[in-house]
């Protein structure tokens, strides 16, 4: 990227005697004229000069890009954004506002005496909405024009884009409400959300910008401003009602919580924001961060340094108190000399205490007294009333009442030396104890009188303290991650660990707001278990079943587990029984359904307190028309819970388990009047192993893509196909209201078995590791793929006659091995294993034959890690291959990311790469756009389109109108436009009218005058009795309508 | 030696219900008083009555009850204190009540351990009663108002105010009649001493003016929760010191009442199921509940004033619960001294938990022994025959030794004595052909004999008469069968001779009883437990006779032992009473036994007669009650039993001749005392033995001196090489070799006695714990151990100032636990010879010591221990003099008790 601006990275340089105090300067920008300068920041006027940024911006544009400027005004990418390929490879559908560049930085300014720190501020720039919004969509299909003259530089063949990203995990940090409660705050890695409390819909976004969002906070003096920071050490100011960058600040660390206050000073009304910054050190800094005018009391003030790693930060009554939560000890800080309140007078009290477990959530409640309150600002009273609540690894909740004094007392008592047996009542803590396990999240209620608590249990537990009852809400989804409650304290925000967030009023605990994102299996590295301690975590990257929903070509259907708490430890798969249906183009999830058994009523708990686990949806298949749906669930009894059986011999318990599997095949019938799908089959062991007596597994599924009719392969080489019969009672046809429409009774059952023969040389197992499954497009051919225990057994590829089920041809010749997907394309058959192989049916040869990029993994990891996906309509294929970064410690991996190619048939080069920044777990083709899905192991969505199709997004840009949020906001000026508008739209009246009349209006009276003018026997004739109806209805719809009313 | 682990015998658990101290408060502020006690009642009956004594916990006396004499209330009073002529202040007699199922109100006599009186009133049965409170200044008014009255609240609801004056128990009056309804009253107490507060089964507290009988206040609980009984069972009322009262109920909640306007201040809900008892702490700052769900709940008041929250009242937290017991919890008790501060709880499990006060939740609890004290088995070695008894039943076992086969012991006879008395003591002779049954009332003489072949493996009971009916607390045969010794409930003591033929006819017992006389012993100075009406520190707890029958032995509960001897060998020519009535005449011999009084008759026996023992008197006082009392048996003297009384005629001058002769061989008596002292004294020399002087306490092993339950007993193996004494406790099997020394502190020995894991250079470091350790115990409140700091909420905490970043190295970690230890040490030097504190064991060290090394130590080592078996009922010996010794040990564990089904939670 041929930046040509060189932002100057200001970094700590050293900390010297004066350290704490760091001076952070706000720059001016060079070129943003006059009227960009102090002054004109400060107007913010909503018709800024922007002809003169326009310009100039315009020009900037030419100079950088060749590409001819589609919209009015673009703008140069962030100097961070160019910083990372993968962020610059996509496009930006995101606003961003246009920013003054920034020139190059004198060094010398940095002050020679001073070895200070200074932190950049940028002004936020003065467009207006509007333009800020057209700027938007300009410069997304900019910036991927761009982006494509740089991938394809060297190719002239169709171009290729990968979307950004829709979905993402919410971060896990507490969700904000706005001080009104009409909007919930939340974030993903990428983006700050913000929802409407009312419609549980996405209101606004507002980008990340470079790098991945670390934390962020609401502005304590404005609450239209909230703190934004990213792990590229940048904190960023924005004024989310209007979506604008209000500052920004490079304070070079990773903050990893921010809380905002406002100073204590009376007369001031800025922010201090409490970060707690991640590095070396854990530190907490309170920043004093300023704009425009004030920008040079910019300024920070380092109150606590830790070695050890910070849970949580919670600052209350304007910073005098800072409570800060460690793994195992708690710290209370106390501010010194409340009277001052400059910055650099903030000294704090540290008081720590340790705990024999660890520490897993803590909130703190301030009693005000109400006698002191009066007389006394309660920030300036020495004293104050703390309870602290501390949820313990064990399921405990603590609770210390007043704990201050206590410590005061024990160290008096320590520091006299006097033996006198301190009773140290307030270091006996209540004691709370109902969760079974660690307290995941714990909070006061407003009042103090109550405790709400949540966990792994999947009940949320409000804590009556001055009774000792308990109220509970059982039956939650998935694990609460956390609770927060609302400004009023009219509702808990409860974040659940299915990635959803669900607002809760406090007085009937109905759920007020439910927001969903894509729950699909999240791989977070961290989680996953040290290299030296366990085998290569394959089966986290194992495939998820997805499919396209034909019926509307942007929906996705994909199998999700019940739950993902953060807090778990271990990569044990989790299974996942239920279904998620999410519309990429809308970016919106539509339904969650369950296709399993499941735990969400049941007791989740054996016996002898182990985890009972759901059945796995392993295979899932739509049919082409829509209606069907096939999955195949399995499961299969946790290796512990057989360990009684196995008499110390492992293989016995091996045994054992592949007894006691089971295994589904379900047919689900799509029911329009429900919206959901209804299971019309379950097919009990679709496949068996005769010699051990057992299910066996299903390998792999597919649709017939012709005829409703699925076909699977199972362990015992059997090729099924299953077809739905009408059901027939003596030959008459069963009629049945399942399903909500009466319609044909159907039972799906075998149609066809075939059985493959396993090799002649094979002198292992007669079962095979993996097969796949392949349809030709017109379904008269079905192809199987096998891989074999073996290693010198190579693959086969069996092609069947659907008609006559008999293999017709067994591709012996292709020399390859770890066979992980299979696809027919027209009349090619494309084989993905160590290799991507094409082979020509027709012609019975090979066409080419080239290596997958694997990148970090070698020999049998490399099995069932690359995805492939063709779409018919134009004749190209993708394929994923995994990328790992592997760092020299203990981990794993550091980063995996995943390279998606996409290949015609005819040429062994790809026509198009891309990397894209996660592990792709499932691929597949949609029919809108010619293009592919990918979900991937950060639960995102991108959709990989041609560019060459009169390319549109698949997803409208969101539009980020100012009206939509004016509820919050009295703007006059706004108000007037709407008017305006609405009064347009009167003048339209007419044509409104017309068309909505489209249809003649017959009123149940005009009927009657027709037909009730006479006893039956006195009507006139029939002719004239139709004619009659007939003038009625086949008038002129509008004169008509007119004259009945007259 | 051989052991037959056993747990045949159905010894029938008892449950407790109900608990009282003798003191609510200690007396002064600077120690707990002395005389401190617990009474705890149990459904069969017995009252047992535990000294606390610094946290020995130590059952002193049962009072045994009888057949559907439950004991469902307890409640003690003092008298004022008397002033003599002298001016001396004495204080005042503690007394003993208790309630049952029946209308009357039964004082105990401690002295006796007998009911002294029965209130008499015209009302139904009892269901709780409670005490006045002491008035607050002594001696303000007459006699009369410094009397603590009774007040009873009966089945139909009625209240009585019962007197408690002149020393008698009198009905006085009726405080309430009973209303229509008929509720009963559940629960009572004294708000103050002219308040009583009552709470009943219709859902009401109601307040009295105990002068006047007015209703000062009807509070009403409102109506039970939904699905459940609409009335609620208020089961405890209970006043906290600043006047206000708590409640608890059967819904589960506690209750906090104003005590001014008697309006509800807070209710908390701690409990899944009915709260059945309370107990509060002095200061009426903490509230301990408990109740069907097992739990004991703890609940504590915070000072914070002016705070936010003391506007509305609400200022009582529940802190936190947990589960002592198996079953429900019946009763509580609390006592809060200076040192000891503790809550004793029991319940249908029948055991008796101690749990710290002042230190909830930082100190562990306690259990204390759940079986009695002393073993109720006795064995007849000789015929391999173990005899076990509870309540009025008995059962006498056959136990065939290991070599016969593996055979289980047969049961060949029971027994169900006629009478509701329960059984006091049982003995059999050694041949196993006479067996005494003791009870309150009566002391019954059976014939044992062994059946014919062929008839079957049963015994052939036969009751011989006794000559006069006479109850008793203990009974002791001669280990010839020939003596009976009888103690009393007034603490005589009288032989009875039996004559037994060999032939195996019927023994003939002589009518007259001999009488012993115990040496008088300076007058123990007057406290609530002994005075003019009676001493019950000279209540006898333990006897025993020598192997050869010479020597008679008793002790009793202030650690003094009596001895008497035989005086003239068996003259079976003799008459066989030979009464000498002139012995008014002084005779030099009974002038040496000093300042005894005269006595009417002389009684001699075949030629024998029991003299006090001349050297009795040099025999000291224990340091604390005698555990046990046994004779070390002797090695077969080779002395020639002279044949009668030679030289020994009746003469005109001498009509009742006898022979002065005493014993020649004298006879180890082993003594182990509350303080886990081991005393060998030689008897007739009146001196302790050379073992003893040479083995004091300080070198006795470490872990012998942590052991937390009393000895219980011991039996003996005694051969040519060895003397080793198996002492037992609860949870523990003890073996010293009286005939060796014990190793000294420091010897490698001594070390590798003290532990099996105590080796090598850690040494040092360990013992320094282990004193750590010791003095940490020493000054708890009574209960268990320090909670282990894994479990303390805080362990540790520091300040520091965000200034200077630095200081968060340099400042200093106080410990949250550390300003007990630092209590704890200074009053180290004090308690040097409080040996007997024990540390909780661990398991662990019984495992290390089971190994086989240690079993090969035990050859040759002077002791050796193992805590393996867990709960002891008893260890009695079985098999001949001859055989290698062979012992049965019954354990009783606490999962083979048949409980009631619980009512709450039944599925867990």
């Amino acid at each position: 990227m041929p930046g040509p601006q060189v932002t100057p990275k200001l970094k700590r340089k050293h900390e010297g005697e004066d350290a704490q105090r760091k001076k952070v300067r706000m720059q001016g920008k060079s070129n943003a004229g006059p009227a960009t300068n102090g002054a004109g920041v400060k107007q913010s006027s909503p018709k800024p000069d922007q002809t003169g940024a326009k310009k100039s911006k315009s020009a900037q544009k030419e100079k950088d890009l060749s590409a001819p400027p589609i919209a009015a005004e673009t703008e140069d990418l962030s100097p961070e954004a160019s910083d990372t390929a993968e962020q610059s490879g996509k496009p930006k559908t995101s606003s961003k506002r246009s920013r003054s560049r920034k020139e190059k930085e004198p060094k010398a300014e940095e002050g020679a005496s001073q070895k200070e720190i200074v932190a950049k501020v940028e002004s936020c720039s003065t467009d207006t909405p509007a333009d800020n919004q057209t700027a938007a969509t300009g410069e997304v299909q900019a910036v991927s024009k761009k982006h494509k003259k740089k991938k394809q530089k060297s190719r002239n063949t169709a171009s290729w884009s990968v979307s950004a990203p829709s979905g993402g995990w919410f971060l896990p940090q507490d969700a904000v409400f706005t001080p009104n409660e009409k909007f919930l705050i939340t974030a993903n890695a990428k983006a700050l959300l913000i929802y409407s409390t009312e419609t549980s819909l996405l209101a606004s976004t507002l980008p990340a910008g470079s790098g991945i969002i670390s934390a962020y906070a609401l502005s304590a003096t404005n609450p239209d401003h909230v703190y934004i920071s990213s792990n590229a050490g940048f904190i960023i100011l924005w004024d989310w009602q209007k979506a604008q960058k209000v500052g920004r600040w490079d304070i070079g660390s990773n903050v990893r919580q921010m809380v905002s206050v406002r100073q204590p000073d009376p007369t001031s009304n800025q922010d201090l924001v409490f970060c707690y910054e991640a590095g070396d050190r854990h530190i907490i800094n309170v920043h004093a961060l300023r704009t425009k005018a004030h920008d040079s009391e910019t300024e920070l003030k380092q109150i606590l340094k830790s070695k050890t790693t910070i849970l949580n930060l919670q600052v209350l009554l304007q910073g005098k108190i800072v409570i800060v939560t460690c793994a195992n000890s708690v710290l209370i800080g106390k501010r010194a000399k409340l009277h001052k309140t400059a910055l650099q007078d903030f000294e704090y009290v540290w008081r720590e205490f340790k705990t024999p477990k660890r520490v897993t959530a803590c909130d703190a409640y301030v009693r005000v007294s109400e006698t002191i309150s009066k007389s006394k600002d309660p920030l300036l009273n020495p004293r104050d009333d703390l309870d602290l609540a501390i949820g313990s690894e064990d399921g405990v909740i603590y609770l210390f009442e007043d704990i201050v004094p206590a410590f005061e007392k024990a160290e008096k008592s320590h520091k006299d030396g006097k033996k006198t047996n301190v009773e140290l009542d307030a270091l006996r803590p209540k004691r709370l104890h109902w969760h079974r396990e660690a307290v995941a999240t714990l909070k006061w209620s407003k009042d103090g009188n109550y405790l709400i608590s949540g966990g792994n249990e999947t009940v949320l537990v409000i804590w009556q303290l001055s009774t000792g009852k308990q109220q509970h809400l059982p039956h939650l989804t998935a694990a609460i991650e956390s609770v927060v409650v609302s400004p009023s304290g009219s509702s808990y925000v409860v974040s659940l660990a299915n990635n959803s967030i669900l607002v809760l009023s406090t007085t009937e605990l109905a759920a007020k707001t439910n927001i969903v994102g894509i729950q699909s299996r999240r791989i977070d590295l961290e989680q996953l278990p040290h290299k030296n301690s366990n085998d290569f975590p394959v089966h986290v990257y194992s495939q998820i079943p997805m499919v396209v929903d034909p019926k509307t070509g942007t929906q996705v259907i994909f199998s999700t587990p019940s739950s993902q708490p953060k807090h778990q430890a271990g990569a044990k798969p989790l299974p996942e029984p239920y279904m998620q249906t999410f519309d990429f183009a809308a970016q919106r999830p539509i339904s969650r359904q369950a296709l399993t058994r499941n735990l969400a009523t049941d007791s989740n708990i054996a016996p002898d307190g182990g985890k009972i686990l759901e059945p796995n949806v392993t295979l899932l298949q739509i049919s082409g028309d829509g209606q069907w749906l096939a999955s195949v669930d399995e499961w299969i009894p946790q290796r512990e819970d057989m360990s009684y059986l196995e008499e110390g011999i492992p293989e016995f318990n091996e045994e054992e388990r592949t007894f006691r599997r089971e295994v589904y095949l379900k047919i689900w019938r799509w029911s329009e009047k429900d919206s959901q799908w209804m299971l019309e089959t379950r097919i009990d062991a679709p496949h068996f192993l005769e010699d051990a007596g057992a299910n066996a597994r299903v390998l792999d599924l597919v649709s017939d893509p012709v005829r409703p009719g699925f076909a699977t392969v199972g362990e015992d080489r059997m090729v099924r196909i299953w077809r739905p019969t009408t059901r027939t009672r003596d030959g008459v046809v069963v009629r049945g209201v399942k399903g909500g429409a009466r319609r044909d009774l159907v039972s799906w059952s075998l149609d066809q078995a075939v059985e493959f023969s396993r090799r002649v040389s094979s002198t292992s197992s007669t079962i095979s590791l993996s097969s796949r499954l392949s349809f030709s497009k017109d379904a008269s051919v079905l192809a199987v793929g096998v891989t074999w225990h073996a290693k010198d057994d190579t693959d086969v590829v069996h092609l069947i006659d659907t008609t006559t089920g008999t293999v017709r041809r067994t591709i012996s010749e292709l020399h390859t091995t770890g066979l992980s997907s299979l696809a027919m394309l027209g009349r090619h058959l494309i084989i993905v294993g160590e290799r991507i192989i094409v082979w020509d049916i027709v012609a019975d040869e090979l066409v080419y034959s080239v290596a997958v990029g694997f990148v970090g993994v070698d020999g049998d990891r490399r099995f069932g890690l690359t995805r492939l996906a063709v779409n018919d309509d134009n004749g190209t294929f993708a394929v994923s291959s995994p990328r790992f970064e592997e760092p020299p410690k203990d981990q794993w991996f550091k980063k995996v990311s995943s390279r998606v190619s996409i290949f015609e048939p005819q040429h062994p080069q790809p026509i198009w790469t891309s990397n894209v920044p996660a592990m792709i777990l499932s691929l597949a083709a949609t029919k809108v756009g010619r293009g592919y899905v990918s979900l991937d192991s950060s639960s995102s969505i991108r959709v990989i389109t041609p560019q060459a199709t009169a390319f549109q997004l698949p997803t409208p840009p969101r539009e980020i109108t100012p009206t939509r949020l004016r509820v919050l906001e009295g703007d006059e000026k706004d108000v007037e436009k709407i008017g305006g508008s609405i009064a347009t739209l009167f003048g339209d009246e007419d044509l409104i009218d017309v068309g909505e009349n489209d249809k003649p209006v017959v009123r149940a009276e005009q009927l009657q005058e027709i037909f009730e003018v006479a006893p039956s026997h006195a009507l006139p004739p029939v002719k004239d009795l139709f004619n009659a109806v007939v003038d009625l209805y086949a008038r002129k719809p509008r004169d008509g309508a007119v004259g009945a009313l007259v | 030696m051989d052991i037959h682990r056993s747990r045949f015998v159905p010894y029938p658990s008892s449950a407790i219900n109900a608990i009282a101290f003798s003191h609510q408060e200690p007396d002064n502020d600077v120690e707990d008083p002395d005389c401190l006690r617990l009474a705890i009642g149990r459904a069969n009956g017995n009252i047992e009555i535990w000294n606390p004594c610094k946290g020995t916990w130590l059952q002193e006396r049962v009072f045994s009850g009888g057949k559907d004499r439950s004991v469902e209330g307890l409640a003690w009073i003092q008298e004022p204190p008397t002033q003599d002529e002298d001016g001396n202040v004495a204080p005042g007699r503690l007394r003993l009540f208790s309630i049952g199922y029946s209308s009357s109100i039964t004082e105990w006599n401690l002295a006796t351990g007998l009911p002294e009186r029965h209130s008499d009133g015209n009302h139904s049965e009892v269901w709780c009663f409670a005490v006045q409170p002491k008035s607050s200044k002594s001696g303000s008014g007459s006699a009369t108002s410094d009397q603590q009255q009774l007040v009873a609240g009966c089945a139909d609801g009625t209240l009585v105010l019962l007197s408690t004056a002149d020393n008698e128990l009198r009905f006085e009056r009726f405080l309430s009649r009973s209303s229509t309804k008929k509720a009963r009253a559940l629960s009572v107490t004294y708000k103050d001493r002219n308040t009583v507060l009552a709470g009943y089964a219709d859902s009401m507290i109601r307040v009295f003016d105990a002068r006047n009988g007015n209703v000062l206040r009807n509070i009403s609980l409102g109506s039970g929760p939904p699905g459940g009984p609409k009335e609620i069972l208020v089961w405890k009322v209970r006043c906290l010191s600043n006047g206000d009262f708590v409640t608890g109920d059967s819904t589960g909640d506690v209750r906090i009442y104003e005590g001014k306007n008697y309006s509800q201040v807070q209710r908390i809900s701690g409990h899944e199921a009915d709260v059945l008892d309370i107990a509060v702490s002095r200061d009426g700052t903490k509230i301990f509940s408990a109740g069907m769900d097992r739990r004991t709940c703890f609940y504590s008041c915070s000072k914070r004033s002016g705070a936010a929250r003391g506007n509305r009242g609400e200022k009582w937290r529940k802190v936190s619960h947990q589960r002592y017991h198996d079953h429900d919890v019946k009763a509580l008790a609390a006592f809060e001294g200076n040192k000891l501060n503790v809550i004793v709880s029991g319940g249908i499990d029948a055991k008796p938990v101690v749990v710290p006060l002042r230190q909830f939740g930082k100190e562990l609890s306690r259990g204390l022994a759940t079986l009695p004290r002393v073993a109720p088995l006795v064995s007849a070695s000789g015929a391999r025959l173990m005899v076990s008894w509870w309540n009025c039943e008995l059962r006498i076992w056959r136990v065939k030794s290991q070599i016969e086969g593996s055979e289980k012991p047969k049961v060949v006879a029971r027994m169900a004595l006629q009478g509701d008395e329960n059984i006091t003591s049982v003995s059999v002779t050694d041949d196993g052909e006479l067996l005494a049954v003791a009870t309150a009332s009566e002391v019954r003489l059976f014939q044992l004999s062994r059946p014919k072949p062929g008839s079957g493996s049963g015994l052939r009971i036969r009751k011989l008469e006794m000559p006069s009916k006479i109850g008793a607390q203990l009974v002791r045969f001669s280990k010839d069968g020939k003596w009976l010794a009888l103690v009393t409930a007034s603490n005589d003591v009288h032989l009875v001779r039996i004559v037994r033929s060999d032939d195996g006819g019927r023994p003939r017992i002589l009518p007259q009883l001999l009488s012993l006389d115990r040496l008088q012993r300076p007058k123990i100075p007057q406290d609530p437990l002994n005075g003019p009406w009676g001493s019950y520190n000279r209540s006898i707890m333990h006897a025993d006779f020598s192997t050869d029958n010479s020597i008679f032995a008793v002790a009793d509960v202030a650690g003094c032992i009596d001895t008497w001897v035989v005086e003239g060998h068996e003259d079976s020519t003799a008459p066989d009473i030979d009464v000498d009535e002139s012995s008014s005449a002084p005779s030099a011999e009974d002038d040496e036994d000093d300042e005894d009084e005269v006595r009417q008759e002389r009684i001699t026996v075949f030629g024998q007669r029991w003299v006090r023992n001349p050297s009795g008197h040099l025999l000291p006082r224990l340091d604390s009650m005698p555990l046990l009392l046994s004779f070390q048996p002797g090695l077969d003297s080779t002395h020639p039993e002279p044949n009668g009384n030679p030289a020994v005629h009746p003469t005109r001058q001498n009509p009742h001749p006898h022979s002065r002769d005493l014993p020649t061989t004298d006879h180890c008596l082993f003594v182990v005392s509350a303080g886990h002292q081991m005393y060998q004294f030689e008897v007739l020399a009146g001196r302790l033995s050379d073992w003893s002087r040479r083995n004091p306490p300080s070198i006795y092993p470490a872990q012998f001196r942590m052991l937390q339950d009393p000895a219980k007993g011991c039996v003996w193996d005694v051969t040519e090489a060895r003397q080793r004494v198996w002492l037992y406790g609860e949870r523990w099997l003890y073996m010293f070799d009286l005939a060796k020394d014990l190793p000294p502190p420091g010897s490698t020995t001594h070390q590798l006695i003290n532990g099996g894991e105590e080796r090598g250079p850690t040494n040092s470091k360990k013992r320094a714990r282990d004193s750590v350790r010791d003095a940490a115990k020493k000054i708890n409140s009574g209960a268990g151990d320090a909670v282990p700091e894994s479990e303390t909420p805080v362990t540790k905490m520091r300040k520091f100032n965000s200034g200077k970043s630095d200081d968060a190295a340099k400042s200093v970690w106080i410990d949250a636990n550390q300003s007990r230890h630092a209590a704890l040490n200074e009053e180290d030097g004090e308690d040097k010879d409080e040996l007997w504190i024990g540390l909780r064991t661990s398991g662990k060290e019984a495992d290390a010591s089971e190994n086989e090394g240690q079993q090969e130590q035990k050859k040759q080592e002077s002791c050796w221990h193992t805590l393996k078996y867990r709960p002891i009922l008893g260890m009695v010996s079985v098999g001949g003099v001859e055989q290698p010794l062979e012992v049965v040990l019954v354990e009783r564990p606490s999962w083979d008790l048949e409980l009631p089904p619980r009512f709450v939670g039944s599925h867990e």
